[in-house]
């Protein structure tokens, strides 16, 4: 199924753009996007440095005001809500460039990560878990964030995410700027992350293994929704394939 | 400034600075002093780091023991000053525990939250303003004018801070230097409440019913009992999770706010708790003074009680104490020096800037924010 990406709709859809346009003061970014991600998927957004992937994102998680068009989750009308109240609702963003707390030890980044979690009891359990998932980071718990690894650090920032139980999670270019090996850590990550029930959104400069894993994908470019497929229809359409995959 | 050059330019920019006041000899011996102490501080560090790093301690260096035993002497000792001091170093004393309060609240603000506010002295005016009407005209006790003077403060900091922390920090930078000049003119100007040029003449002391409490070695045990109080709560601040998600927003505010964390709700709490106490302090300054007037809250105090701070070690509860202390202590030490002090106070600063910008007793985050 491969379609001139029109607007979708759908009951089983977690989250949907509808029309919706942002951007930076007078400069829009995003001339109306629509989307639709359904519960369990993964859902890569790709497309080129400048596209608007990062500030859909943005829009998404409250971060950046939407000057048009609306945002559902889970059935209701997010548009505007701050980010503090997206978060309480289970969409969490694992930002572009990891964005860990530098002078914040492992164990107090996860902390940051569930501060919205009012009980003591429940946020030291939630950081054994993740301990318990991230083995790597358990070893590292008391050493300053600032201080680990390229690798260590994209652990960090999904654990973090991972933190406020989130039902969606927006990950934004985790795979950029990493050794082949932690990449294939990454991917993994992802898979697990929505095995676990998460609904995945990701964003990639790597578009060939995001569409591998993928279940559907969107192509943006220059603020437009240009292409909508399932995964492995994006990676046999000649527009990705010579543009995104050097093919 | 980076690499070598900094320990050779540095000598010649300081000689360059005197000139003026001390002719051409006195700048060759200036600059020959600061080129033998610049070479002294190059060697230490590039030969021998392991020589260097004891003369640049880290509080977190020391264990457990030491630092309690520092701690009980430092208290024995601070209980104890008062007998050993004439009344005009009590008095320079009991000042400078004003402004150590007085730092660590800005602290707050500026070190933790990493917004940049440059009226702070305002805050103090409200207090000490306040503690003076009320007492003048109500005879408000000293004790009660405390938590009072501290609540005046927070509700400016809130009708301040509301509208100014949606800003960036560059913003509420101006805005606060503005609301600090604009106290000042409304302070000089309206007479009616506030005497206008002439402040306000006696307030009330300290006092508790019949029990004058107006000594300076009275007021150096209520400074004393604020420090304590204020090194404590910051201290605590700095290691519970409020502390630990003011660290967050400075270190990334975007990411902060990705995790759900009401950046502005923060940003105003932390902005409030600061002018809190420097209301508090406004209290005991307008009581130890017994008299305001307007030229006791100009810019220059708010950029001393800045300069604390940031050459104590920005969020860091020692590093700021003692920022404080050298800041009051050390130019009235210097009193002989004359106009020479405000000289070697800004060569000490931009010095200081140049070869250790994380301060006298950095917080080990800042230390790490700035990648050393």
């Amino acid at each position: 199924m491969l379609s001139r990406a029109a607007p979708a709709a759908g009951p089983a859809a977690l989250l949907s753009l509808r029309g919706l346009r942002c951007g930076y003061g007078q400069l829009e970014v995003l001339h109306g996007i629509s989307l639709e991600v359904r519960r369990g998927e993964i859902v890569a957004l790709l497309g080129a440095n400048g596209a608007g992937k990062t500030t859909a994102i943005a829009a998404i998680s409250g971060l950046l005001p939407a000057t048009a068009g609306a945002i559902s989750y889970g059935g209701r009308d997010i548009t505007g809500l701050p980010p503090d109240r997206i978060v309480a609702l289970g969409v969490v963003q694992v930002p572009e460039g990891r964005r860990i707390f530098p002078g914040l030890t492992v164990r107090e980044n996860l902390e940051m990560g569930a501060y919205l979690t009012e009980n003591r009891r429940a946020r030291a359990a939630g950081i054994e878990r993740a301990f318990a998932m991230f083995p790597r980071l358990a070893e590292r718990r008391d050493q300053p964030g600032g201080t680990l690894s390229g690798g260590e650090q994209q652990m960090l920032a999904i654990a973090r995410g991972l933190m406020s139980q989130p039902a969606l999670m927006l990950l934004d270019e985790p795979s950029l700027g990493l050794a082949p090996i932690v990449v294939d850590a990454v991917f993994d990550l992802i898979r697990e992350i929505r095995a676990g029930g998460i609904t995945v959104v990701l964003v990639e400069q790597n578009a060939q293994r995001s569409l591998e894993i993928a279940d559907r994908g969107y192509l943006l470019e220059t603020g437009a929704m240009v292409l909508e497929g399932t995964g492995a229809a994006l990676l046999a359409h000649q527009r990705v394939r010579a543009s995104y995959l050097g093919a | 400034m980076s690499g070598r050059l900094k320990y050779l330019i540095w000598p010649l920019w300081i000689a360059v600075l005197v000139w003026p006041f001390t002719k051409l000899r006195g700048a060759l011996i200036v600059l020959a002093a600061a080129a033998a102490g610049s070479a002294l501080l190059f060697v230490l560090r590039s030969w021998a780091p392991r020589i260097a790093l004891p003369a640049m301690p880290r509080l977190a260096s020391f264990s457990g023991h030491t630092k309690t035993g520092l701690l009980i002497a430092l208290v024995l000792f601070s209980l104890a000053l008062p007998l050993c001091l004439n009344k005009y170093f009590l008095d320079v004393v009991v000042t400078a525990g004003i402004y150590v309060v007085l730092a660590l609240g800005l602290n707050i603000i500026v070190g933790l939250a990493g917004l940049l506010v440059l009226g702070y002295i305002a805050f103090y005016a409200v207090g000490a303003y306040g503690y003076a009407i009320l007492s003048t005209h109500f005879h408000l006790n000293f004790f009660w004018a405390l938590p009072i003077g501290a609540l005046l403060a927070l509700l400016a900091g809130l009708l301040l801070g509301l509208p100014t922390l949606r800003l960036r920090g560059d913003y509420l930078a101006i805005v606060t230097l503005g609301f600090g000049e604009i106290m000042r003119i409304v302070l000089n100007n309206w007479d009616g409440l506030t005497g206008g040029p002439n402040g306000i003449m006696h307030i009330g002391r300290p006092a508790i019913g019949a029990l004058a409490l107006g000594r300076p070695t009275h007021l150096y045990y209520i400074v004393l009992a604020l420090i304590a109080l204020a090194a404590l709560l910051t201290s605590r601040l700095n290691r519970s999770r409020l502390g630990r998600a003011l660290v967050a927003m400075r270190e990334d505010e975007t990411a902060a706010r990705a995790c759900g964390i009401d950046t502005t709700r923060l940003k105003v709490l932390a902005f409030c708790l600061s002018a809190a106490v420097a209301g508090l302090m406004g209290v005991v300054f307008a009581a130890k003074m017994s008299f305001v007037s307007p030229e006791s809250f100009t810019f220059w105090e708010s950029v001393m009680v800045l300069c604390m701070v940031v050459l104590g070690g920005m969020a860091s509860v020692p590093g700021v104490i003692l920022g404080a202390l050298a800041l009051i202590v050390l130019p009235e030490a210097f009193r002989g020096l004359q106009h020479y002090r405000m000289l070697v106070f800004g060569a000490a600063m931009i010095a200081m800037m140049i070869f250790r910008p994380q301060g006298l007793l950095p917080s080990r985050r800042r230390t790490l924010e700035l990648g050393e």
